[in-house]
């Protein structure tokens, strides 16, 4: 057996939820060192490399809005869900929920 | 500057114009935050070895910048099986048929030892195995490439796919390669690409130009390789053939033929150039190289032969069943 095999279906099965606990965690405004920590707080680990191209992915997809701000000294851009991006992530949750009865099911 | 400025400043060299100050700035943002909170676990300031650290759980910084990108292939998924098939068949046509037409052309032109001959031919080989590589490439990116432009694949209507019984499905490996093989064949016909030489005469390559019956026959040869192209191409994209579409490759191989018989009937296809010292050798090797040539065409027109053969047999076969059917 491939050893990477674990690993591949992992990453895999990450890749859309990441997407969809991003988009619900950006129903309160975040910038992105502070969305990263509340990920990983709620057991979320996501490493910045994948977060902050996936911000400006759902930006771009106008899933998120954005603004620069200054905090603390710096400045900082902040996100928040759009109203699109409400729309999309209701629906997603629709799917998301589904997926999880039928998987109750199944397994 | 400390290590996070010249970290972001090769990120930032990566990255494309237009979105490197926003997307520094906010990786600026959260490194000096990341920063920041380790100083204060630490009750001290991040010394290099701490940057150092937390930099290299970022990760390399063309990495970083790759991720920003959008994905591009060059040869996607859907192509990609089939581009290995056809760059591991074309380069065995080609690397094969110079070591052995390459080696015995060499053999018989001059008394070259094995060492000698060996020091001649890989090059030859490898530099047609690198040309096959590189047209082959080009031909999926621009299938790619088409293939992404006009949504080929999804413009499809399930009504119209053919009847499993009633008509021959050609596969995607034969239509591929006949595909790549044609317009290799085309690359090479109108000039863009010239074969490696073959024929040495002491350290100095020898000249291998076109015999004078080529004039009449390059405007038949390319009409023929581009209704092959456009044959196959269509093939690749419905892989199945009609009766209209068999005709036509019928009357393409036809017109083949006509034109091996014409070539069969001259004998003078190449001319070997050589300097005073080396006219013998370069007789012989003209001989040989012609010779070659001949029975190659001969094989050629030998297999068409039959490939229309097997098509009209098929195309008569398939009549009475269809008439059946209704």
């Amino acid at each position: 057996m491939d050893p990477n095999l674990f690993d591949t279906l992992r990453l895999e099965l990450r890749r859309g939820s990441l997407t969809l606990a991003v988009l619900a965690q950006l129903r309160s405004e975040h910038y992105g060192y502070t969305l990263r920590k509340a990920l990983v707080d709620l057991g979320l680990d996501i490493d910045e490399g994948t977060l902050y191209p996936l911000l400006r992915r759902l930006e771009a997809q106008e899933l998120l809005t954005s603004e620069w701000r200054e905090e603390g000294g710096r400045k900082k851009r902040f996100y928040k869900l759009s109203p699109d991006g409400r729309q999309i992530l209701k629906q997603l949750l629709a799917e998301w929920n589904a997926i999880n009865q039928s998987l109750d099911r199944i397994i | 500057m400390d290590l996070i400025d010249r970290y972001l400043a090769a990120v930032r060299r990566q990255l494309p114009e237009g979105t490197q100050d926003d997307i520094v700035q906010e990786l600026r943002d959260s490194l000096r935050s990341e920063a920041e909170e380790l100083e204060v676990q630490a009750g001290r300031p991040l010394d290099a070895g701490g940057q150092a650290a937390l930099l290299k759980k970022r990760g390399h910084p063309w990495l970083v910048a790759a991720r920003y990108l959008s994905q591009q292939y060059l040869i996607g998924p859907s192509l990609y099986p089939y581009y290995r098939k056809a760059l591991g068949m074309v380069v065995f046509w080609v690397v094969l048929p110079i070591i052995l037409i390459g080696g015995a052309v060499t053999t018989i032109s001059s008394e070259a030892s094995i060492a000698t001959w060996i020091s001649r031919i890989i090059p030859a080989a490898w530099n047609g195995a690198i040309y096959s590589v590189g047209i082959v490439t080009i031909v999926f990116a621009i299938l790619e490439h088409e293939q992404v432009r006009l949504s080929v694949l999804d413009k499809w209507n399930p009504e119209r796919l053919p009847d499993h019984d009633a008509v021959r499905e050609v596969p995607r490996s034969e239509s591929v390669f006949g595909l790549v093989f044609s317009l290799t064949f085309l690359i090479w016909w109108t000039g863009i690409v010239r074969a490696p030489n073959l024929v040495f005469f002491g350290s100095e390559p020898a000249r291998i130009v076109p015999g004078p019956m080529w004039a009449p026959l390059y405007w038949p040869i390319l009409l023929s390789l581009l209704a092959s192209t456009a044959i196959h191409l269509v093939d690749m994209i419905r892989p199945w053939r009609t009766t209209a579409l068999s005709l036509v490759d019928i009357g393409v191989n036809l017109f083949n033929i006509g034109i091996i018989v014409f070539m069969l009937r001259a004998n003078n296809y190449v001319q070997v150039l050589a300097p005073a010292d080396y006219v013998d050798r370069a007789a012989r090797a003209e001989y040989s190289i012609n010779n070659t040539i001949m029975v190659s065409f001969a094989g050629i027109g030998l297999i068409l032969a039959w490939d229309v053969f097997v098509q009209i047999r098929r195309l008569v076969k398939a009549r009475p069943a269809r008439a059946h059917a209704l």
